[in-house]
Order: C-alpha cells, then structure tokens, then sequence
C-alpha cells in the first residue's frame, strides 16, 4: 500500500513512526490549501510560504497535539495556519503599508467588473480577481478567516467551527457580517442594471 | 417577502443552496420590483463570481519547492534526534542510580567525619575521664569501690564500649601502676564515710611533694609526680595517693 492511498490519520501515524514518505505524502496533500489560506489571508506569497512551512514543522514537532475527535487533519491545519498567519500580522504590522482603501478602486468600471462573467476577457477576469483579492484583505481578521475558509477554501460552517474552534453560530454571525462587508465594498464598484442581473440570475438559476 | 427575508435568503438564492423553486421564485420577484434588493442582488452575484473567479486561479497556487526539501530535511532532523531521545532513558536511569550512589557515599562520608569529629572532640575530656576512670563515683552498689589503700584502680563501673582502643591500653597501662594508699589532705576526713568521691589524675611538680609534708630524697623524680586527688561531692580534695 502506497502511502497516498493510506488515511490521514495511517499517514500521521507512520510520519509520526519516521515515514518520511508518509510525512512527503500528507505534505503533498494538504500543503496547497494551507498555502491559499495564508496566501489569501495575508496577500503575500512570501508569507503564505513561511506559514506553510512553519504549519507542517509544527506537525512534525507536536504531532501529539492533534486529537482526530475534534476534527480532520486539514482543519487542524487551517487552525495552526491561521495562528501563524495571525503571528505573522502582529511581526509584520509596523512594516506593511496599509492596504488602499476601496473607494481608490472605484474608477474600475461596473463592466469590468462584471467582466468577470466573460472567460475570455482575461484581463478583466484578472482584474475581478485583483479586486476581490484586496477587498477580502480589508476585512477584519475575524471575518475575513471566515470568509475565506467557507467562501474561497469550501468547508462548511461545522468544519470552519472545528478549524477556528469556535461556535458554529459564530461562523455563521462572522460570514454574514463578512459577505455584507464585502458586498459593501463591492458594491461601489459594481453598478448593475437590473437588466443584465436579471439575465445572470436567470442564467445562474437555468 | 420583503427587503429583511430577500436579505436573509440572498446568500442562498445566488449559491442555489437549499431553495426550493417556488422561494426563488419569490426572491427574484421581489428583486424586479425592489430597487435596493436588485442592487444587493447584483453586488451579491458578483461576488460570487468574484470568488470563483479567485478559486479557480488560485487552485493550483502552491507552496514552492524549496519550501518542501526544507521540511523534508527538517522532517529528517527531527526524526535522528527522536531516535537519538530514544537511546537516553537508560542512561539517564543510569545517571540517576549514580546520583543515587554518590548522594548516599557523601552521607556516608560526612557522618564518618562526623563521627571522628565527635571523638576527637571528646578526646581530652575522655582523657581526663580515662585518667580518672577510677573516679566514677562510688557508690554503695558499686562493689569495686574504691577503698583507701587499695593498690589497683578499680574498673570503671560504667564501661562504655564504644571507647577507643588506645584507652583501652591505656587502662591496662594504668593498672601496672605502683600507687600509694590514699593520704587524707584534710583533717579529720573518714574516707570511708564519703559516699561519692571522684578521683583525679593530675601531674605535680615533685617540690609540692614539701608542701604536702612528705620528705622527698635524691631518689625521687625532679620531673611531674603523678597522683590521684579524690574529690568531694563538694569539689574539695579530701585524699591524695601517688603514682609510679
């Protein structure tokens, strides 16, 4: 048996044994999501890669702290993630020129942003990508890790809960209060006329 | 439906979660007709597609590779020095019984040396005591009670058996002595009459000989005479012999 075939929890044991494949295997696995997570909470590559690395050290380190009864492997990692990335914030703050407030953005069209639509305008694409990137990174650190693990990383309420270690109701409060800011912020850039939503929404419902 | 449930239901309406048709329905009318509610609609749908948009180019985004080797060297420290942390309890058991030994050796060491600290502490006391063995006192019970003009010291009724061995010989030197009958240094003293006397060995200058009255000749030593003075319950001397 290959150690990509094995659970997280065989793979953890056998890394925990000395497995190096093991280790490699569960590293390959989850390093990608633990990565996006930093990278989309902190906007920064170089610090997305040091918390991924400080992430999977400390598995390798404390791999005892990781109980299976309170959750998957992947989201004690968003958890040890997320504690590194807000590490980093507190190291990093004095140095990091404030992000640019929203309305500087708001130059950039309706059309472009709605742009997004068209798979073939890339440019546009990447410009919607662009704005909703920094409008994520404006949001408190409360609910912009909520808002990134259920919007941008897709685990449930229940599984964002177990990975912050919070109530479930606190998801849920923290992600509505986070999409209502972030629509807020986007609002102002995306005029809509009804006509064209009509059309999406019949498209997106169809 | 009204502006508050569209708001509650828009999250769904755009993710197509957990709607049944006719409640979509419901929602997207009220949207045709609610200025605010398409607005929030629109804003709504954008960022959703703004979030997918991110997702899919973000879904190959990866840690680089250099980040993977460092873990893997890390990974293979941790796992030489676990192996190494596996060997050390028996040594440490072992250290801890050397420990163990060493504290116990050191106990034993500062209470030899406590103990000869002890005896050589005692020894001038012990001297004197040596010296005056014969001077415990004498008591009725005590059947080898020292009478006056008896030639031999009597043992020490108390013998204590932790005494040394030099003292031992020493006792045994003592009774080769030659001593005199015990002459009374005061008038009047019935010797017999005492109940307790403790006697003293001391060293006198051969010319106190004179002051005692008794007449001395060329024979006699000019160096320290020894004697036994028999003491008092009261402290005073009461008789005196001389030893050779």
């Amino acid at each position: 048996m290959t150690p990509t075939t094995l659970s997280d929890a065989e793979l953890l044991r056998l890394m925990v044994a000395g497995d190096e494949s093991a280790f490699a295997a569960l590293y390959d696995e989850h390093q990608g999501a633990v990565y996006r997570f930093a990278l989309l909470m902190s906007g920064t590559a170089n610090i997305a890669e040091e918390v991924t690395q400080e992430v999977f050290l400390f598995l390798v380190r404390e791999s005892h702290r990781y109980d299976p009864g309170r959750g998957s492997l992947p989201n004690y990692l968003y958890g040890v993630a997320r504690n590194y990335v807000l590490r980093s914030f507190k190291r990093e703050r004095p140095y990091v020129p404030l992000l640019e407030d929203m309305e500087e953005t708001q130059e950039i069209s309706s059309t472009r942003f709605l742009a997004a639509e068209d798979p073939l305008d890339d440019y546009s694409r990447n410009e919607v990508i662009k704005l909703v990137r920094r409008a994520v990174l404006t949001l408190p650190e409360r609910y912009r890790e909520v808002v990134v693990l259920c919007d941008f990383q897709e685990l449930s309420c229940a599984e964002a809960a177990a990975a912050l270690d919070c109530p479930i109701g606190t998801i849920n409060s923290r992600l509505h209060r986070g999409h209502a800011m972030l629509v807020k912020k986007l609002r102002s850039v995306a005029k809509v006329d009804a006509k064209s939503l009509d059309s999406q929404a019949l498209r997106c419902f169809a | 439906m009204n502006c508050r449930d569209f708001e509650m239901n828009v999250r769904a309406l755009v993710r197509t979660e957990l709607l049944d048709g006719a409640q979509r329905d419901l929602l997207l009318g009220h949207a045709k007709t609610c200025l605010q509610c398409t607005d929030r609609l629109a804003a709504e749908q954008g960022l959703v597609n703004g979030v997918g948009a991110v997702v899919a180019e973000l879904s190959e985004q990866k840690a680089s590779a250099h980040v993977r080797s460092a873990l893997l060297t890390a990974f293979r420290e941790q796992t030489s020095t676990m192996a190494d942390n596996r060997v050390i309890p028996m040594p440490l058991k072992v250290v801890r019984h050397w420990r163990l030994e060493a504290a116990a050796a050191a106990i034993l060491i500062l209470v030899s040396i406590a103990a000869v600290l002890w005896i050589y502490s005692r020894s001038p006391t012990e001297k004197q005591v040596a010296l005056t063995a014969p001077s415990l006192p004498v008591t009725a019970e005590t059947p080898s009670a020292p009478a006056v003009g008896n030639n031999v010291i009597p043992e020490p009724a108390t013998a204590n058996h932790s005494r040394s061995r030099h003292r031992a010989a020493r006792r045994n030197s003592m009774t080769n002595e030659e001593v005199t009958e015990f002459y009374p240094l005061m008038d009047g003293v019935d010797l017999d009459s005492l109940e307790a006397v403790q006697a003293v060995r001391v060293e006198l200058p051969a010319s106190a000989l004179n002051d005692l009255g008794l007449q001395t000749d060329r024979g006699t030593p000019t160096g320290p005479i020894k004697a036994d003075v028999l003491l008092g319950q009261d402290g005073f001397a009461r008789a005196i012999r001389f030893v050779r």
